[in-house]
């Protein structure tokens, strides 16, 4: 009986052994991914970043073997779904994307639970200007127009924004501290709201992406874009560097996973992304969609940040501290 | 000559649309989204939002045929489970329930899906018609109507309240309060200061609308049914001459009824950002009170079913107008519509017509044929979803519980959402005992957010002119809405003291 335990113990013993090499081995080779990489997205489904994910994904069989799962976790302009990314496991398999400047505002007004520090770089991939527009019928047609006519009676004219506390909150400011605008701000509950109050007449002006705009730009007078260079399908608006107000502004989108991803993952996402966004069908996918492209590395996209975060984070404390005065 | 090259497009659309694969495709689309619909929790929105990746890889005009299938099948599905199981399968549906499902405990749950059906149909061509007939000029005037004039809207909307409170106007202004409430859980939309969070992180996004309201109709009723002793719901009878019996009855004493709520649809589909919760409590409070006698409606009568369906299926058709005129959705189902548009590289908006005017008409034209075939495939699965009611209690509980938490669950794949739900059906469980009825509260927290996000506007801009009679009052569409507003709450009023003078009179006289 006894002999018999003990052989019964050494089996087993040696069966395990057996089952923790072999989980060993094949866990060295099967390569990463295994399964499809889960990307969770700060916006609802349909709007522009949806679109740039899922023109990542159509190439994403080539780079990774499997498609993206996209999760949709919107709210508080993506304050919600990038908390949510910060909390998720660091295998590699969840990665997210994450807007700037959002992601300065955002953990300085208290609206997102995060650090630029919580997070790893996989690459940024796309930058986007902000114009500033007025209506068709408005009188002010261009931008040195709308500054003489908003002289002297501060507050009095409207500037609509698509969003609180984003890109084009940020942009508007920038121009306002330097020139003095002084409009009302009136803030919209997305593009679709703010483009039907400066297509209906009802703001005198607009601070916006140029997504939301895009499709109407022929019924608006677009005074200038904040670029350092005119964008390619709008040839004939300046720059506001053209008119001689030096501001440049943008939106720009990162590929992200939550901190302490395994290395030699993090080079297999680093390097997947180098590959679609440099493939130029990509890229053709995306001109048709007119996205502003941009592309940093992996590796420099920390210091990149957070040379940025301190500009941007100055002009807020102003732009706030100014607000309580 | 524009006018016949719109004719031209129009008539090749329609060629489009006939081919065996457009039919197929909507034959398919209409099946699925009548089902999703049907499941209460998943809403057009989400059907549409799920399928739209799918359309990618499509032709741009095939892939439109499909979502606009899929979203005339889900609004009308939604009151399959409204009338049946008193939980509206989609938002739009609320007002579907209140005289649905009292038809279906009297036995006439076929009589009751068939009136739906025509109904829905009947809505959603008016609404195609105006957007085929003229959505250009209608777009740009739909972008008149500014934030003060939807404050007004709004309030009008809330003053329908009386409406959907029956016996007890003090009830219903109770549940109405607590929706709006329940509205301002969460970040402050202009300041972004978090707002009865009780400090946790949970409810900093607020109650969300479809979690909110299946919590409310779904959870609530399942509460209910525990307690209900019968084996089924109520019993399921055929109706004899159902054909005959519903067209005769609409198209004679409902006519009215019909038009007013379509056009009504129509109107506040056309508006960007109300949509077809609005449209139906709208609808379905007009229809009772141009009623002969209000008093009716709640108890199971026809007029309340064809006011809601009408109503927002014509939003469908109406809420693609200034998407289509414009570039703006008129509503959040019109967003993920538009966005399998523009991954094409498509800009829907004025544009549109000379650039791919083809598409947009290849669309507006199977719009129309989708409702004409909704009527045939929709009276095929009308039996089949009927039968739902001789699914036990017992089995139908846990099922409806499955669907209430998976459809909060994927809308932001958030466990909050889960427990806003159950949160909100426990309330609106023990305020249904108290007497306050789920309609009040639910219309609360469906123009709670709108309202005050108008309103919030509205008062930067009042603070920019410096005149609260500019902004608010000397606008005519504004006065417009003042008025109504206030015949509204007087009218029932008035009539009511009328009605009792008579009645004192008439008793004066037989004393004399």
């Amino acid at each position: 009986m006894k002999h018999f335990r003990v052989a019964n113990l050494g089996l087993i013993i040696i069966l395990l052994c057996t089952g923790i090499l072999l989980t060993f081995f094949t866990g060295a080779q099967a390569a990463f991914p295994e399964k499809g990489i889960t990307v969770i997205l700060p916006f609802g489904p349909g709007g522009g970043t949806d679109m740039l994910t899922r023109a990542f994904d159509v190439y994403a069989e080539d780079a990774f073997g499997h498609n993206f799962i996209v999760n949709y976790k919107p709210g508080a302009g993506s304050a919600v779904g990038t908390t949510a990314l910060k909390k998720e496991s660091n295998d590699g398999y969840t990665i997210g994307m994450g807007s700037l400047p959002h992601m300065y505002l955002q953990p300085a007004s208290g609206s997102g639970r995060y650090t630029l520090d919580d997070f790893d770089y996989i690459a940024l991939i796309a930058s986007e200007p902000q114009l500033m527009v007025t209506p068709k019928a408005s009188p002010n047609k261009t931008y040195a127009e709308l500054k003489k006519a908003t002289q002297g009676k501060p507050g009095e004219m409207t500037l609509g924004i698509p969003s609180p506390l984003s890109e084009t909150w940020l942009s508007y400011h920038i121009i306002n501290n330097k020139e003095n605008l002084g409009f009302t701000v009136i803030t919209y509950q997305g593009g679709g709201d703010m483009n039907a109050a400066l297509l209906g007449n009802q703001v005198e002006a607009a601070m916006t992406n140029i997504g939301p705009v895009y499709g109407e730009i022929h019924n608006l007078n677009v005074l200038g874009v904040t670029s350092t260079e005119r964008v390619s399908f709008l040839p004939d608006v300046p720059t506001f560097q053209e008119l001689g107000v030096d501001v440049v502004t943008s939106v720009e989108r990162v590929f992200m996973a939550p901190k302490g991803v395994p290395p030699e993952r993090l080079k297999v996402l680093r390097e997947g992304f180098k590959k679609i966004w440099h493939n130029p069908d990509f890229q053709e996918r995306v001109k048709k969609m007119r996205y502003g492209m941009k592309w940093i590395d992996g590796e420099d996209v920390r210091s990149y940040l957070e040379e940025e975060k301190e500009a941007i984070l100055d002009i807020y404390e102003k732009t706030v501290a100014e607000k309580k005065k | 000559m524009p006018e016949i090259s719109i004719i031209s497009l129009a008539v090749n659309g329609l060629w489009n649309v006939l081919s065996p694969y457009g039919l197929l495709l909507c034959t398919f689309g209409i099946s699925l989204g009548i089902v999703v619909g049907a499941l209460p929790g998943l809403s057009s929105t989400m059907a549409c939002a799920l399928l739209v990746p799918m359309t990618f890889s499509m032709q741009p005009s095939t892939g439109l045929i499909l979502l606009g299938a899929i979203w005339c099948g889900a609004i009308y599905g939604g009151s399959n489970a409204a009338i049946l199981l008193n939980i509206p399968g989609t938002p739009s549906s609320i007002a579907t329930a209140f005289d649905g499902y009292p038809m279906t405990r009297k036995g006439q749950s076929e009589r009751a899906l068939f009136i739906g059906l025509v109904s829905s149909v009947v809505g959603g061509i008016v609404g195609v018609l105006v957007l085929l007939s003229a959505f250009a000029p209608l777009a740009a005037l739909s972008v008149k109507f500014g934030k003060p004039e939807f404050f007004w809207l709004c309030i009008f909307g809330l003053s329908t309240i009386a409406a959907l409170s029956p016996g007890n106007a003090i009830k219903g202004l109770l549940g109405a309060s607590i929706g709006l409430l329940l509205g301002t859980i969460g970040l402050d939309p202009i300041i972004g200061i978090p707002r009865f969070t009780f400090g946790t992180e949970m409810l900093i996004e607020g109650i969300q609308l479809v979690p909110g309201l299946i919590g409310i109709f779904a959870f609530a009723q399942v509460l209910e049914l525990t307690e209900q002793k019968s084996v089924v719901i109520a019993e399921y009878k055929t109706t004899p001459n159902l054909i005959r019996n519903v067209f005769g009855e609409l198209f004679s004493t409902c006519k009215a009824n019909l038009l007013r709520s379509s056009i009504i649809g129509t109107f506040i589909g056309m508006l960007p950002g109300a949509g077809g919760p609005v449209a139906s409590l709208v609808a379905y409070g007009e229809a009772k009170r141009w009623d002969k006698d209000p008093k009716r409606f709640g108890s199971g009568v026809s007029d309340g079913i064809v006011a809601s369906e009408s109503a927002n299926n014509a939003v469908i058709g109406a809420s693609l107008v200034p998407m289509m005129g414009l570039g703006i959705p008129g509503c959040p189902t019109a967003a993920v519509v538009m966005s399998g548009l523009l991954v094409h590289g498509i800009l829907p908006g004025s544009k549109m017509l000379l650039e791919s005017g083809d598409i947009a008409y290849t669309f507006i034209m199977s719009l129309l044929l989708v409702n004409i075939l909704m009527l045939f495939i929709g009276y095929g699965m009308l039996r089949l979803s009927a039968n739902l009611l001789r699914v036990p209690t017992r089995l139908l509980i846990p099922m409806v519980l499955i669907m209430a938490v998976i459809g909060s669950y994927t809308l932001r794949s958030s466990m909050v959402d889960v427990y806003v739900m159950l949160g909100c059906g426990i309330l609106s469980f023990f305020l249904g005992r108290a007497g306050v009825g789920a309609g009040p509260l639910s219309l609360g927290l469906v123009l709670g957010p709108l309202t005050e996000d108008a309103f919030n506007i509205s008062l930067t801009f009042m603070q920019a002119k410096n005149s609260f009679l500019e902004v608010f009052i000397t606008r005519p569409l504004c006065i417009f809405f003042i008025l109504l507003t206030i015949t509204s709450l007087c009218l029932p009023v008035l009539l009511d003291r009328r009605k009792r003078k008579k009645l004192l009179l008439n008793r004066k006289r037989k004393v004399l």
